[in-house]
């Protein structure tokens, strides 16, 4: 076999969504037998050249060449045909059957009274399990594995029915430090096998380890392929972060009385001693990853999660929420991150979805005051620059930048002295953003303090005041002044470099 | 806005309208006003149990118990007012078991241990079971003078089971559109998880909610038994599915969310119509079923699909 046949090439290919340009002329090749690893942050367009690889998504423009066949699209039939396989963790395996099943589930061998050849399938699958050195037997049932021999069940699954391009997205996201090297000897095998490897990862070292070459998205820019002898973990970051940022536009005003203090929190296993206060007219912007606690953060805040120790004080008193209703009562307003399914009733009129928080603002004699409820979501509406034919208008019709505000003026309307905000810009296009940045910073002038979660760099060195970074629920670093940092530097903080 | 829902309204329309046309050319005292103060009488009961089933499923829940709970409580009604010789007492007893097992639904389905399918359906069996172990299975003749009270009142000209269902929908819109219990029914409905984020008590509404049902229920029974002027163990069978489909016939949706009470009485009149006609075209009684669930099908078939 040619060692430098291209497998799959990728030409020009870009994609929207309403508003937000997901990949912008992108370009990469994947040779039989490397390792090609994907690299960007959160948003970098990822995950949505992966799913056009594997034919979730129809690109709008470019196309897409597998050995000498070239397409415009593909579907996931056409993708699977062409030897295009996605591992995911586990969804593809059925739990309650055997290994073996697994594997040949759909292709399984026949007797010749047309019934399934068990015997058949058994050794089959145990030869596949051995040539790859695997410790799995083909009776196990699926349920009991570990996530690591799902993985692998998964792989040789795909391997059965003749994948040339492996696709690899976190494949070790869950894995121990024995069973990500284990699992990097089965990718070394397939390689000497002649398959191409598409892997993407945020762990850097893996990826440095692992892979030959590199390519590097940055908001859905192609950046570049590079050799891996070309890069190190520095130059890598700085790739990915990029550095010809203007921050001069954000204004930071020193920072107000204390209104919020938390004393040695931990909850669980993932957070641990948590020190922290957040003022009045600031926005403190926390950096993590998904696994550093982040998360959980801002939900115990908000009232969703217990802390098993440690002292939470508001404006001097103590703090301790038990429910979300305690929270909103002392003025904390928490907007998810996921807000078509957290935060939005969208069956609801944008009026009925701003006022549901605070009904008790429009009632007269314990009754509904539609008339008030319609002027002061006008109101708000205006203040806020939502684009909407009308507030009656459900809110599933409005686009991603102005459902984000509606949150907004929801919150506003339940007179939210402390937002608790997560990712507040994802999915929403460029100018949308810069609009809600504004928003946030205008918000906060009006004597509110704002705690930001958001793994978006760039927003957090924009309308951060302060910025810390939090890995495997310990503070690890706190920015006081985030307008001379750089993007470069906060990476390097979170990524643990 | 241009939608689907308006079709479907729209269509269901058409299908009252095909329906009064056809029977009335072939049968005229189909459009007398003897059969029609007649039909609505007929269609009070399912109105006003279908009323209290379009809230239920607009807040994302269900109760299949509805029936048995008919059964139970004009059963528990009768009973009292024969061993007291008090219709109010009767009355009273009526409604605070309509109402208890209404809210005991509620709290069973508020732990949220599994769908309000499978909670209702196994209170169903249990309510129609402790009517038939109660009442031995025989009947209570006589309802002390409720008979008089409603079952055979007139007012204005109007049948007084009609009055009392048009009341409660007009009551009812109000609640769903001014009161915040209303609004709170469809913002679960609509997105739970969003709704308890806001700070919506879920629980607590769910169970006043299910309560307010059974309040529902209670009217239900006493005017039945009222009518009937008796009290049977079984009486309730079959309203649980018949109110599950006049709801959804007029556009409220089995996930939640969504859906208005006038609606509803769109489908309850294309229900009672259809009975109503059946008899005076002097099909037999039989193809009923067959008619009924053919138009339940196809009413829902023509709606929007989410």
């Amino acid at each position: 076999m040619d060692e430098n046949q291209p497998l799959l090439k990728i030409i020009n290919v870009s994609k929207s969504f309403p508003g937000v340009r997901a990949l912008d002329k992108v370009n990469m090749t994947l040779i039989a037998g490397e390792v090609h690893a994907l690299v960007g942050e959160n948003g970098a367009g990822k995950s949505t050249l992966v799913k056009i690889i594997s034919g979730a998504y129809t690109p709008d423009e470019g196309s897409i060449d597998i050995e000498d066949r070239s397409f415009r699209s593909l579907n996931p039939y056409q993708a699977r045909l062409n030897g295009i396989a996605t591992v995911y963790q586990e969804q593809q395996l059925v739990p309650w059957l055997s290994v073996a099943e697994n594997i040949f589930l759909g292709m399984e061998p026949r007797t010749r009274w047309g019934s399934i050849d068990f015997s058949a399938m058994k050794e089959e699958a145990e030869e596949r399990i051995h040539s790859y050195g695997l410790s799995i037997q083909p009776t196990d049932i699926v349920a009991a594995l570990s996530v690591a021999a799902r993985q692998e069940v998964a792989i040789l699954k795909v391997l059965a029915r003749q994948a040339k391009v492996l696709l690899l997205d976190e494949p070790t996201a869950s894995l121990t430090g024995s069973q990500v090297d284990f699992l990097f000897h089965l990718i070394h095998q397939l390689q000497q096998q002649g398959i191409g490897i598409l892997y993407i990862s945020h762990y850097l070292d893996e990826v440095l380890e692992i892979s030959q070459r590199i390519t590097v998205l940055r908001n859905g820019q192609y950046v570049g392929t590079f050799q891996k002898g070309d890069l190190t973990k520095e130059t890598l970051i700085e790739k990915m972060a990029g550095h010809k940022l203007d921050f001069s536009a954000a204004i930071k005003k020193p920072v107000g009385k204390k209104v919020l203090e938390l004393k040695e929190i931990s909850c669980n296993n993932v957070l641990q001693n948590v020190n922290l206060s957040l003022h009045e007219e600031e926005i403190l912007g926390i950096l993590g990853g998904n696994d550093s606690g982040c998360h959980e953060l801002i939900r115990l805040l908000a009232g969703l999660l217990p802390f098993s120790q440690g002292k939470m004080f508001l404006k001097g008193e103590p703090y301790s929420p038990t429910c979300i209703y305690d929270a909103l009562e002392k003025g904390l307003f928490f907007i998810p991150e996921n807000m078509r399914k957290e935060g939005l009733i969208l069956p609801l009129s944008l009026a009925k979805n701003i006022t549901l928080s605070n009904l008790k603002e429009i009632l007269t004699q314990g009754m509904i005051h539609l008339k008030k409820e319609g002027d002061q979501a006008q109101s708000l509406v205006k203040a806020l620059k939502i684009v909407t034919p009308s507030v009656k208008t459900e809110v599933q019709y409005l686009s991603g930048g102005n459902q984000r505000k509606v949150l907004f003026a929801k919150a506003l309307f339940a007179n939210a002295q402390i937002w608790l905000l997560e990712e507040p810009t994802q999915g929403v296009d460029v100018e949308a953003r810069q609009e809600i940045h504004r928003l946030l910073i205008d918000i906060k002038s009006k004597q509110k303090s704002i705690l930001l979660v958001s793994s978006d760099l760039e927003e957090l060195i924009t309308i951060a005041d302060r910025i810390i970074i939090l890995r495997r629920g310990q503070i690890v670093e706190e920015i006081a002044d985030s307008s001379s940092t750089s993007p470069k530097e906060l990476l390097q903080a979170m990524l643990g470099g | 806005m241009f939608s689907f829902a308006t079709i479907g309204r729209n269509i269901l329309v058409l299908v009252l309208l095909v329906i009064i046309i056809f029977t009335g050319i072939i049968n005229p005292r189909f459009l007398s006003l003897q059969n029609i103060l007649n039909i609505l009488q007929q269609i009070s009961v399912l109105g006003i149990v279908s009323i209290g089933m379009t809230i239920l499923l607009i807040s994302g829940g269900l109760d299949l118990s509805v029936g048995s709970l008919i059964s139970l409580s004009a059963y528990v009604g009768g009973l009292t007012i024969v061993q007291t010789q008090s219709l109010g007492l009767g009355i009273l007893a009526l409604f605070a078991c309509a109402v208890f097992f209404g809210f005991l639904n509620g709290v069973l389905a508020a732990t949220e241990r599994a769908h309000p399918f499978i909670i209702t359906l196994g209170t169903m069996t249990f309510l129609q079971g402790v009517a038939v172990v109660i009442s031995r299975g025989s009947p209570i003749n006589g309802m002390g003078g409720l008979y008089e009270l409603i079952g055979i009142r007139d007012i204005f000209g109007l049948p007084a089971p009609a009055i009392i269902f048009i009341g409660l929908l007009i009551l009812s819109h109000f609640f769903l559109r001014n009161i915040p219990l209303g609004r709170y029914a469809f913002a679960i409905g609509g997105n739970q998880e969003a709704s308890r984020l806001s700070g919506i008590r879920i629980s607590r509404m769910k169970i006043a909610l299910y309560a307010l049902n059974g309040l529902f229920v209670g009217v239900a029974a006493l005017v039945l038994s009222s009518i009937l002027d008796s009290a049977l163990p079984t009486m309730g069978t079959g309203y649980e599915l018949r109110s599950v489909a006049a709801a959804v016939i007029g556009g409220t949706p089995l996930f939640g969310g969504r859906g208005n009470v006038f609606g509803t009485l769109g489908g309850v009149f294309l229900l009672g119509l259809v009975s109503n006609s059946i008899n005076l075209l002097g099909i037999s009684a039989n193809f009923q079923g067959v008619v009924l669930g053919a138009i339940m099908v196809a009413a829902v078939m023509f709606q929007k699909s989410q």
